[in-house]
């Protein structure tokens, strides 16, 4: 019985020390890894100090630095697994990407097309939905007329939008209002040539 | 009582020139050094800007130079305003050192500090229109990128403060 009782006792007591024992630290190496986009592309990073240079090109691969003057180590590719038990959390944590909608208009005018009125009314519950401070409006030409005469319509265009959506309800200062004139094309096209695509008005929501 | 009167009538326009052109410098000066907004802020997490220690919660702006921190239970994520995306696990810290997006007139820079911590990015339209213009600095070692999502996690003996 008294032998039960300390056997007992000692698994309680082994039981309370595992819970003591804290987390390991999250971080007790430096470590660089490259991630897939969200898309999948994956792109690359340079990683470099004064003793080395290492180039990471392909997805989950990872190389730790000691210090600023010892070379970056042999890259070692994890497993996605064993790369998200570190870093699964961070990654996660990015902020949802910039949205952007396109607000379409009229030939050589701010007037906004019909079937982008849709858009525009939707727009206002997006900037809402993700609580945003900082929504840009952009306005575009196409390359009929001349560059300068596209800034300013474009820029007309831009506050077209901006007084509609502030009609709406978004706040006034939460908005950056820009015009690229007819040098951001979305459509490339030789000089003069009309194009539906290029008359747009685009508002990024951040 | 009616001397008094005649001086703020005299001074008002001076005092409201004033205030005109510090409202205007103010404006000027906040347009410059926008760089972005915290979103996803969980835990204990705050901006640091010059002496100052503001707090984050989703939605408040962030300008260059501030540096944004989070406690031992903190994470938060930031959007720079070209689309530049940056999270922050616990015990994290990173600053925004230089923040330029004017592609209308081909400028662009961002240069970020992670200090401490585990910190994810994914790059934005000035990596896009300009890779070299971006610069992405640790206490071991500088980050050059090619359109692309990375995560660091550094040992706190190496790390340096944020300030």
């Amino acid at each position: 019985m008294r032998r039960l009782a300390l056997a007992i006792g000692l698994c309680l007591c082994v039981l309370a020390c595992r819970t003591k024992v804290p987390p390991p630290p999250v971080a007790a190496k430096n470590i660089f890894i490259l991630y897939p986009d969200a898309n999948g592309h994956i792109g690359g990073i340079n990683v470099a100090n004064k003793a080395g240079s290492v180039d990471l090109a392909s997805a989950y691969l990872a190389v730790q630095i000691d210090r600023d003057d010892t070379a970056p180590g042999a890259p070692v590719v994890l497993s996605k697994d064993d790369a998200d038990s570190t870093f699964g959390a961070v990654i996660n944590a990015l902020p949802d990407p910039e949205k952007s909608l396109l607000i379409y208009f009229q030939p050589s005018k701010d007037e906004i097309a019909a079937d982008s009125r849709a858009t525009l009314e939707a727009a206002p519950a997006e900037i809402q939905a993700r609580h945003s401070t900082d929504v840009s409006v952009v306005g575009h030409a196409d390359s009929t007329g001349d560059p300068k005469a596209n800034y300013e319509l474009a820029l007309r265009r831009a506050n077209k939008v901006a007084s509609e959506l502030t009609a709406l309800g978004v706040p006034a200062q939460i908005l950056s209002i820009e015009s690229r004139g007819d040098a951001d094309p979305l459509v490339k096209t030789p000089r003069g040539v009309p194009e539906a695509r290029n008359r747009r008005v685009e508002i990024l929501v951040r | 009582m009616l001397k008094r009167r005649a001086c703020a009538t005299r001074y008002l326009p001076k005092v409201l020139g004033i205030l005109f052109a510090l409202t205007f410098a103010n404006v000027c000066l906040l347009a410059e050094e926008f760089a972005g907004t915290c979103k996803r802020v969980h835990g204990q997490v705050s901006i640091l800007r010059g002496n100052q220690t503001v707090a984050a919660a989703d939605g408040v702006r962030l300008l260059i130079k501030d540096v944004i921190q989070t406690g031992a239970d903190g994470s938060a994520g930031v959007i720079l305003h070209d689309g530049t995306l940056v999270s922050l696990g616990p015990a994290s810290a990173v600053a925004v050192e230089d923040f330029v997006f004017d592609p209308a007139n081909g400028k662009f820079n961002l240069f970020l500090k992670i200090f401490r911590g585990v910190v994810a990015y994914a790059s934005g339209k000035i990596e896009q229109l300009s890779p070299t213009s971006v610069r992405v600095e640790t206490p071991v070692a500088v980050i050059g990128l090619r359109g692309t999502r990375f995560a660091v996690s550094l040992d706190p003996k190496t790390s340096t403060a944020a300030k």
